[in-house]
């Protein structure tokens, strides 16, 4: 029997509470979720908003959206590049099509190549509002810019969203609170939760629960997985 | 490139068995930057059966050595850090910026920490009731890596691997080669035993098949993809059982990312 270890991915839900620092934390989860351009497995894709501001977060989001520059590899700077293959640009267009097809709002982006990028697998950064958490493009990964909001009613409302997925790699909580911050991380199922846009240190475990796989990677606990524990007895005389 | 049509076994670029082949584009400009042979079934048992006969030495060696290659591996990877960055600009289209802050960066971040914990991990202790209990390399690893963080999905696998001595195989995705193989040249340079490390380069239900199938293979780690639920590819991992995967799912196409 060997044993097999998994890391498979993740549609990470990012939950926004009206008491946290609305504009800085709202223009960086959007900025994170298109971060190499969307292909990270932990990527926070799904932005779950109170409803209390969840107006002013659209305006916030939509900004964060038309600002992020996609640009030239080769250039210096803190652009997005392109998708890494044909095969992905053709799977994150059909993802956006599916969304415009549910009834998703497109808020941002949409489908096609930003301009002036004929050649390259460019893809616009994409958000969709008012989306439901049983939509396609509210569970599947896709792996691109393409973020989905989502609204919720309170904390425990937010939770059962965030919680009702097959993935469970990472969650995000941004939220002015650190004792709502905890209550909440200790009801997220996910591997790593990053509190006000926090990022994972070197040599902390990575991976996930549920469908996210099986292990940790990094420092010890990564040492780990490559060891069998054998254990001795009788080297020494108990007498 | 030379490499393209080679892999890393046994401690030397070697040709391989197989005669399939794919090109390799950059995303940016659609142009093609090389074409990349393809393993088989026959290469994977080359590189197995190379990890397999280095496994009886290199699991023996002593943990002081196993911390010395690590800096060893330091060393080098400083020395190619460029050459990482601009390869997964090219194979990947990752901003140069970030290809150097994050994704290259992660090849020295991972490696310290391993490092650190390397040094720190107890080996052999005695239990409270008398009992020892010694931590063994689990043997020969199958390592498959997604083309999305290319030199971080290796380094985190490739590095605990020759860290506790194991010895490996690597297959890193087929869209992004270039990087593994300047990772492989790293390995090579730090001085590692011929046959702790090897590459091949393949499609996952080709050679990724073959390496979760092989009997000398003890331990697979899989970064990828879940998607797909192609039953037709749901793989069974050694003599005739299905894998040990813990929480329950099953790889049912290895459509790697």
């Amino acid at each position: 029997m060997k044993r097999v270890t998994l890391e498979l991915g993740g549609k990470s839900p990012n939950l926004v509470f009206a008491d946290c620092k609305l504009e800085e934390r709202v223009l960086a989860s959007v900025a994170e979720c298109m971060y190499n351009t969307g292909q990270s497995c932990d990527a926070p894709t799904r932005l779950l908003v109170e409803k209390s501001c969840y107006d002013e977060v659209l305006k916030i989001a939509k900004r964060a959206a038309d600002s992020i520059a996609v640009g030239d590899p080769e250039d210096e700077g803190p652009h997005i590049g392109p998708l890494f293959d044909k095969i992905q640009f053709d799977r994150v267009q059909e993802m956006i099509k599916v969304g415009i097809e549910e009834g998703a709002n497109l808020l941002a982006g949409g489908l096609g190549k930003p301009e002036g990028y004929d050649v390259g697998w460019y893809v616009k950064p994409t958000i969709f509002s008012d989306v439901k958490n049983d939509m396609r493009i509210a569970r599947e990964e896709i792996f691109g810019p393409v973020l989905v909001i989502i609204p919720f009613e309170d904390e425990v409302d937010a939770i059962s969203i965030a919680n009702d997925s097959l993935y469970g790699l990472a969650g995000y909580i941004q939220t002015g609170d650190p004792e709502r911050a905890e209550r909440v991380a200790s009801k997220l199922r996910a591997g790593a939760i990053h509190i006000n846009g926090s990022g994972i240190e070197y040599g902390t475990p990575f991976g996930g629960y549920k469908q996210s796989g099986n292990g940790r990677e990094g420092g010890t606990m990564g040492l780990e997985d490559y060891q069998e524990v054998k254990t001795l007895h009788g080297l020494f005389s108990k007498a | 490139m030379e490499r393209f049509n080679q892999f890393y076994i046994d401690g030397e670029w070697v040709a391989p068995a197989s005669k399939l082949n794919m090109p390799i584009i950059n995303p940016a400009t659609e142009r093609r930057i090389g074409t990349l042979a393809l393993g088989n079934r026959e290469d994977v048992d080359r590189a197995v059966a190379a990890a397999k006969a280095a496994f009886s030495s290199y699991s023996r060696s002593s943990k002081a050595m196993r911390v010395d290659l690590l800096h060893e591996v330091k060393d080098k990877t400083k020395r190619r850090f460029e050459d990482l960055a601009q390869a997964m600009r090219v194979e990947m289209g990752a901003p140069i910026t970030m290809s150097r802050n994050a994704q290259t960066d992660a090849a020295i971040g991972h490696l310290e920490s391993f490092i650190d914990a390397l040094e720190k991990l107890q080996e052999r202790v005695t239990l409270d009731n008398g009992d020892v209990m010694v931590r063994e390399p689990i043997g020969v690893c199958g390592l498959i890596t997604p083309w999305n963080w290319p030199v971080n999905q290796i380094v985190l696998k490739v590095l605990p691997a020759l860290a506790t001595g194991c010895t490996c195989v690597l297959k890193p995705s087929e869209h992004t080669p270039i990087s593994a193989m300047i990772y492989a040249e790293i390995i090579h340079e730090a001085g590692y035993p011929a046959g702790v490390f090897n590459l091949i380069n393949g499609e996952g239900p080709i050679v990724g098949a073959a390496m979760s199938q092989h009997r000398d293979i003890q331990m697979m780690s899989f970064t990828g993809s879940v998607r797909g639920g192609d039953s037709g590819h749901t793989r069974r991992c050694s003599n005739g059982e299905a894998c040990d995967i813990r929480a329950g799912w099953q790889i049912t196409k290895f459509s790697f990312r």
